[in-house]
């Protein structure tokens, strides 16, 4: 192996997956110990790093080519010695010339003037700050004006950030392609709007409300009628777009997006409450390459005194007669009482679009209204690689049947599916090659009868899974985990 | 148009290419073979591919075994081509997902070497830049290392360890900063 040139070692070793074995090579030999620091790019800095600035001049030295770093400091104390603080940052851009991403989550010695430094960093490219409580509005217009290369920033739970001119001059400059605003109570989406010119090359949007507001408020110095004027932008270049706990009206905020948008190809609605079947048509009608959509959807008095998920199947007739690349579609369902029809789609429209789009991908949550005449339109949709079903209660052994003839089928995963039992899952692992077979508390699954059933079997009676998506029906997604690399 | 298909067929066929190995071995091989190696595209393209491409990195052992791996992928690239324009038919999605578990099960049996051989090959594939090989032999490489310790790695390829104690704590420690 030491007699292989430097490059083919960095083959080899850029193909090990976990750091541990990236670990154990770089102590194998000195060889292994320079190619494999040569090729690390990214590193994640956190509490246990004492003193910080001493072990980050070492870990510059030794990563030379050193471009993505992650200061996180989730549950630090006092004991575990001083933080990252502005100086330390100023430090760090002396001996890490080349960062080009950059995330700051949980730093709470660094306020306006460490972001002040931030323009020492000249390749900065993208910006993560994530929960420091002390930075403001106008240390953001400090980054927007000093760093010149910055084209993604994503801020989350930043709560003293409030007046936007930093977002202001961002979209003068017009070189952000990606902005994310994720729970920082003091931005509202109406103030979003002073992007401006910047949604012109904007790429990837995403706004986030922690909690829900209850009623679209419009007052306050974010709305004025006589204000249209904010709403003359376009969005062609938009591609991924989310909104998560966002009220909105009939074009009047973020919602103006949604019919503005040409370019689209994944679009994420968590609990969009004003979002309508009209918005959903000509946004359907105006994206012809829309690849994948996620609805989270809860019911709310519609027109009459209608209590149910405002969007009908006429969405989805519009999706499925506008958007033949659509292949990835997740609907959760949250807060439906089966007893009564508050799902405003029906099996009908979903099994028409499933059968229309090449769909690959598809997740269903607490769909109650799918049931084992959904699972045969499955079987018909040739491309289905992927199916998740959580809560789906109303599908028995019998759906199972109609699945094991899918013949695209590599990826199931069952969730809190009481109606079916070992036998249905049975039918589908003998018929069919998979990949991956998850269940997670389906009570009338037993472990026997899915050992060894695909490549990789995950079983559990407890189910994370199932914390997992009332969290996220709670308090929304997260875009970004807390340790991404 | 089908006789004009299966005459360009036949040109393609007939384009055959002699490779030359490190022991003066001849290989006769089709064009569409050895245009897998981008090294060997390149000369091709360039004219320079008479009286045979002698490749003095390689040798005849390897390059047998080179030749191997690029006949079969060379028919699963061909057949990729031919089945991409009627994509939707569901039949041929089968035939495809059985092909491509076929040349999965060449490609498993086709690492079934000793290390020295299998290191060979990454120097060949490298050399000939046929990205395929490099891919499949760097990542067993990648596989045989994975969830060992640094000793066991040692063990495995005969490799000295030069590092001294004290460069070994260090190492360690800076590697706790950087992966707490």
């Amino acid at each position: 192996m030491e007699d292989l040139p430097e490059a083919l070692l960095g083959e080899i070793i850029k193909r090990l997956p976990t750091t541990s074995d990236l670990n154990s090579i770089s102590l194998v030999s000195k060889r292994l110990y320079t190619v494999e620091a040569e090729l690390k790019d990214a590193i994640y800095v956190g509490c246990g790093v004492s003193p910080v600035t001493v072990a980050l001049a070492s870990l510059c030295s030794r990563f030379q080519n050193l471009c993505k770093v992650e200061f996180n400091y989730f549950g630090w104390m006092p004991n575990h010695g001083m933080q990252l603080d502005n100086q330390g940052l100023h430090v760090f851009s002396s001996c890490c010339p080349s960062l080009t991403d950059l995330t700051l989550s949980f730093c709470s010695y660094i306020d306006d003037s460490g972001l002040g430094f931030l323009s020492c960093f000249k390749q900065l490219i993208s910006l993560k700050l994530k929960a420091l409580q002390e930075i403001t509005s106008a240390g953001l217009l400090s980054v927007a004006v000093g760093c010149k290369s910055l084209s993604a920033l994503c801020l989350l739970s930043c709560k003293n950030v409030g007046s936007v001119e930093w977002l202001e001059y961002l979209g003068k400059i017009g070189s952000l392609e990606e902005l994310v605003v994720e729970d920082c109570k003091m931005i509202r989406q109406l103030d979003l709007l002073a992007f401006g010119r910047g949604w012109m090359k904007l790429q990837k949007f995403g706004f986030h409300n922690r909690y829900l507001p209850n009623k679209f408020r419009f007052d306050g110095p974010s709305y004025m009628p006589s204000r249209q004027s904010r709403y003359d932008f376009c969005c062609d270049g938009l591609k991924d777009l989310t909104l998560v706990r966002i009220t909105t009206e009939a074009e009047i905020g973020l919602c103006s997006l949604l019919r503005k948008c040409k370019g689209l190809e994944n679009l994420s609605l968590y609990y969009a409450l004003g979002v309508h079947d009209n918005d959903m048509i000509t946004l359907a009608q105006n994206n012809r390459n829309l690849r994948s959509i996620s609805l989270m959807l809860t019911p709310q008095h519609c027109e009459g005194c209608v209590f149910r998920t405002p969007l009908t199947d006429n969405s989805l007739k519009a999706l499925a007669l506008s958007c033949p690349m659509l292949q990835s579609i997740e609907l959760t369902f949250f807060g439906c009482v089966p007893e009564y029809p508050e799902i405003g789609f029906t099996q009908k429209g979903l099994a028409m679009l499933i059968q229309s789009c090449p769909i690959r991908d598809l997740a269903l949550g607490d769909a109650d209204i799918f049931d084992d005449e959904g699972m045969k339109a499955l079987s018909s949709a040739r491309f289905l690689e992927s199916l998740k079903l959580v809560s789906c209660i109303a599908i028995t052994d019998a759906g199972m049947h109609h699945l094991a003839r899918s013949p695209s089928l590599i990826n199931l995963t069952l969730e809190l599916c009481d109606g079916l039992t070992d036998d249905g899952v049975a039918e589908v692992i003998r018929a069919r090659k998979l990949e991956s077979l998850t269940i997670e508390k389906c009570p009338r699954i037993s472990l026997q009868a899915v050992q060894g059933a695909a490549k990789t079997v995950h079983y559990t009676d407890d189910c994370p899974g199932f914390k997992e998506w009332v969290e996220r029906c709670m308090y929304g997604p997260t875009l970004y985990d807390h340790q991404s690399f | 148009m089908a006789s004009a298909g299966s005459g360009d067929e036949k040109a393609a066929a007939a384009a055959m290419i002699t490779l030359i190995s490190s022991d003066n071995e001849k290989f006769e091989v089709t064009e569409a073979t050895a245009t897998l190696s981008q090294t060997i595209r390149h000369m091709i393209e360039d004219g320079c591919t008479d009286g045979g491409v002698p490749l003095p990195n390689v040798t005849s052992k390897i390059l047998a075994r080179v030749i191997e791996y690029c006949k079969k992928h060379a028919t699963a690239a061909a057949g990729e081509e031919g089945s991409s324009s009627s994509f939707s038919d569901a039949a041929f999605l089968e035939v495809d997902r059985a092909f491509l578990e076929e040349l999965e099960e060449f490609d498993d049996a086709f690492l079934e070497v000793d290390r020295a051989t299998l290191f060979d090959l990454i120097l060949a594939a490298n050399y000939l830049d046929i990205k395929g090989l490099l891919n499949l032999t760097c990542q067993k490489v990648a596989d045989s290392v994975k969830g060992k310790t640094p000793e066991q790695i040692r063990e495995m390829y005969n490799i000295v360890n030069d590092l001294t104690p004290e460069e070994e704590a260090e190492i360690r420690r800076e590697t706790q900063w950087a992966f707490e």
